[in-house]
Parts: C-alpha cells; sequence; structure tokens
C-alpha cells in the first residue's frame, strides 16, 4: 500500500467504521433487548466488539493510537469470538465442514482484510 | 415585540428547535411498508404486482432491510431502523454540510433550505429512499477524495436510479466540478442496478419509465387542471428567496423546466421535484445566507428583511401528490380533474 493509499484509509476509517455500527449495532442490540440473549459468549463477544468499535470512533477522527488500538482489539474479539464457533461447530459437524461455512469463511475475509488495512495505516496514529 | 424580536434570533441560533416544532405540528408518516416487506423478505424474487415493480430498481433500503431481517430483527423493527438510520444521516451530512465556510451560518442556512418543502418531504415520505440518496449526495459534495466520491455516487443511484442520476446532473450543470467521479459513480451505480433488476432477477421487473409512460395521459391531465398550483407546490415559501435569484444564471431555470417536467412525469410532484432540485436549493441558499451575512438584512422585492424573521414560514407548506393537496398531519384535499 503506497502513502496515498495510507492516507485514504486513515482519513475514512471512521466513516467506514461508523458504517459497520450502523449495519451491526440494531442487530446486536435487538439480540440483547428482545430475545435476551445476556449468556450467549457470541453475543457477549459481539457487544464487546462493538463496544470496542464505538469507543475507539472519536479517537479515529483525531488519530490517537489508544482508538487504532482499540480497533485491533475489536479484531482480536472477533478472531475468539470465530474461534469458538468454530470449536463448538466442529464437534458437531467435523472440523473441515465447520470451516467451509458461511459465517467463518466471512469472518476470515473479514479478519484478513481489516488486519492488512490496520497494519498498513499504524503509523498515521499517534 | 423585543421580546418577539429575541426568540426569534434564538431559534435562528438553533435550527434544531425549529426542525423539532415543525416535526410536531407536522408529524411524520411512513408509506411502502407492505412493499418493503415483501421486497426485503425475498430481494431476489420477483413478488410485486407489475404496478409496483418499480420499486425493484431503488434496491439500497431494501437489502439493508434484509441484512436485519437475516439477523434476527423482524420486518417492523428493520423497517424501522433503515428508515431512524436514513433520516440520522440525512441530518447529520447535512449539518456537516452546511457547517462548512460555504455556508457561512449553519443555524440560519438550515432554516432558509427548510422553507422549501425538503423537511417536509422527508418527514411525510418515510419508507421510501430519499433519506439516503439525499445523505449521500451531501457527503459526495463534502469528500474531497475521488474515490468516495465514486462510490457516494453510485450508492445514490441504489437509492434512485433516475433521481440519483438526475440529483449528480444538476449539481454537475452548477458547479462543472467532479465529473470524472459522478461519470464513474453513475455507470458503476446504474451497472450495479441493471445486474440485479435484469440478471439477478427474473423476469425482469417493469421499470419506472414504463409505469410512467402507461400513465402519462392521467398525469398530464393533472398536471394541466391546475399548473399554477403545481407551481406552487414546487418550493411553497422557498420561492420569496428563489424568485430573484432563479435567474441569476441562464442554467438554474432550464434545470428548474427539467425538475418540473420530471416531477410532472410522476405521482408524487413535490416529493420528486424537491429532491431533484436540492443541488439548486443549496446554492441559493448559500447565496441567501451570504447576503444575509454582508448586508444583515436580504432584499426581497422593495423590501429590506431578516432572514430570522422570515424562519416562521417554513411552517406554510403543502406538497401536491396525484389529485391531492397534502398538508400537515397527513390532512389531504382531493381535487377535481
Amino acid at each position: 500500500m503506497n502513502g496515498s493509499a495510507r492516507e485514504w484509509w486513515a482519513e475514512h476509517l471512521p466513516w467506514i467504521v461508523i458504517a459497520l455500527l450502523g449495519l451491526w449495532l440494531p442487530p446486536a442490540a435487538y439480540a440483547v433487548a428482545v430475545p435476551r440473549s445476556w449468556n450467549d459468549p457470541v453475543t457477549v463477544a459481539t457487544v464487546a466488539e462493538l463496544t470496542c468499535m464505538s469507543v475507539a470512533l472519536p479517537g479515529l477522527f483525531q488519530r490517537h493510537a489508544t482508538a487504532w488500538r482499540l480497533l485491533v482489539l475489536s479484531r482480536i474479539v472477533v478472531l475468539v469470538q470465530t474461534l469458538w464457533i468454530v470449536l463448538l461447530n466442529s464437534r458437531l459437524n467435523g472440523f473441515v465442514p465447520t470451516l467451509e461455512t458461511r459465517p467463518v469463511v466471512e469472518a476470515a475475509v473479514g479478519l484478513a482484510i481489516a488486519s492488512y488495512v490496520l497494519v498498513q495505516v499504524r503509523g498515521l496514529y499517534r | 415585540m423585543t421580546m418577539l424580536r429575541r426568540a426569534s434570533g434564538f431559534v435562528c441560533r438553533h435550527a434544531w428547535i425549529a426542525i423539532a416544532l415543525f416535526a410536531w405540528a407536522y408529524g411524520v408518516r411512513t408509506s411502502g411498508e407492505a412493499e418493503f416487506r415483501t421486497i426485503s423478505a425475498a430481494p431476489f424474487a420477483l413478488n410485486l404486482p407489475p404496478q409496483d415493480q418499480y420499486l425493484y430498481s431503488s434496491p439500497f433500503t431494501f437489502f439493508v432491510g434484509s441484512y436485519y431481517q437475516h439477523h434476527g430483527l423482524d420486518y417492523a423493527w428493520a423497517f424501522f431502523v433503515v428508515n431512524a438510520l436514513g433520516l440520522a444521516a440525512f441530518f447529520g451530512s447535512l449539518s456537516r454540510l452546511l457547517a462548512t465556510e460555504r455556508f457561512v451560518n449553519r443555524s440560519a442556512a438550515a432554516l432558509v433550505l427548510f422553507t422549501s418543502p425538503l423537511l417536509f418531504v422527508m418527514l411525510s415520505w418515510i419508507g421510501k429512499s430519499d433519506a439516503y440518496l439525499l445523505a449521500f449526495y451531501f457527503m459526495f459534495t463534502l469528500s474531497e477524495s475521488r474515490v468516495a466520491q465514486v462510490i457516494l455516487a453510485g450508492l445514490m443511484i441504489t437509492c434512485h436510479a433516475e433521481m440519483g442520476a438526475v440529483v449528480l446532473g444538476v449539481d454537475w450543470c452548477l458547479t462543472r466540478k467532479r465529473t470524472v467521479a459522478i461519470a464513474l459513480g453513475v455507470i458503476a451505480g446504474e451497472a450495479a442496478v441493471f445486474t440485479y433488476t435484469h440478471l439477478l432477477l427474473s423476469p425482469s421487473p417493469d421499470s419506472r419509465v414504463t409505469y410512467a409512460m402507461a400513465h402519462a395521459a392521467e398525469l398530464w391531465t393533472i398536471f394541466r387542471s391546475h399548473p399554477f398550483l403545481h407551481l406552487a407546490a414546487t418550493l411553497g415559501p422557498f420561492w420569496l428567496y428563489a424568485s430573484t435569484r432563479m435567474f441569476r444564471h441562464p442554467v438554474r431555470p432550464v434545470l428548474f423546466a427539467a425538475a418540473l417536467t420530471l416531477a410532472a412525469a410522476s405521482y408524487d410532484f413535490t416529493r420528486v421535484f424537491v429532491i431533484v432540485s436540492t443541488p439548486m436549493l443549496l446554492v441559493i441558499t448559500r447565496e441567501v445566507v451570504a447576503d444575509s451575512f454582508r448586508d444583515g438584512v436580504i432584499s426581497i422585492g422593495r423590501h429590506r428583511l431578516s432572514v430570522c424573521a422570515l424562519w416562521p414560514l417554513m411552517f406554510f407548506q403543502f406538497q401536491y401528490a396525484g389529485f391531492r393537496l397534502l398538508f400537515a398531519q397527513g390532512v389531504r384535499v382531493a381535487l377535481r380533474g
């Protein structure tokens, strides 16, 4: 990634986070509020992920390193959540079929893209 | 009198008070819940009757609603969330746009802009993708990155394949800027909508053009019956500002006539007119606020008035839709053809 591409990502990262929160927050809030699935580890992990992203938001506009770290933390939470799902489902369906399911593939692709972008823009956050 | 002037000045500095008052006085109206439920439940199946199939060429809100429904929300919550986020995006992006130095005074600019039927349209057609369309347009004008502009222009087209392209066309005619971004965004957006309607849906849904052609005679009768009422319904009290400024640049009357023609070819006359004229409304608003900031007052004919004194004009709104006039709180008056 060249310098201008890094700058573009750093400039637009807060807006991308806002758009993702717009997509992810309502289903999570609904899952917590309506079916009251508080004790489901997947829901807890989703709440933790979205909390990290929401708290990081103001700092992303000002390019604080803390905000960058919170975004990394949110991706680590997703990684743990995905590993938990793989562990749980592979007992029922087998390891390879579980890896081929849509949520796991989506999470893997999303994590790969997010990790690449976050590593690339690290130097722009102080 | 001094009290009244002070109160007016206070509202002029805090436009959200006038907006909240307007929402309370005029109420909010939803439309298209049944169609939203049908399309968002199965966006790749053609389940609407032919007269409603043009809705498939505005897929953005239906896909977002479908995403929410696949993640646990029922259709009513999905409808609420999609439209609440749309309105939040509209007001958030407009607030950011009016806060730029181009508009001098955000609050005064908002009050001038909302003397047009724009706010009334936003609050009385909840369920349409207009809020997203204009939010993406405001972000498009704010963004300095060409990549972001292309993405936002493309998203505008997915909100409304026809009106999105016209809004971008009007913006280009007024500014002659962002040509490449507009061209690429329109091509990408139209390609995405075409792929969806013609390749992923089988059979292809009827388009808006087919719909307008089928109803052309009736639409012409509606327009011909009350042409002056239609003219009044285009800008409402905003005419006070627009009447003189409309002719400051030769392209403006041409754009007005084009928007009028397009609006006359639809049943939601005022809604369509206001949405496609939004770039022009913003340009005129900027001029009004700049004049007011420079001279302290604006000239309307021989009168010199303060912009802050004129904000109550936003409460004199009506819309033209089909053979009906729409007023506050959903009051409708049917007209004779």
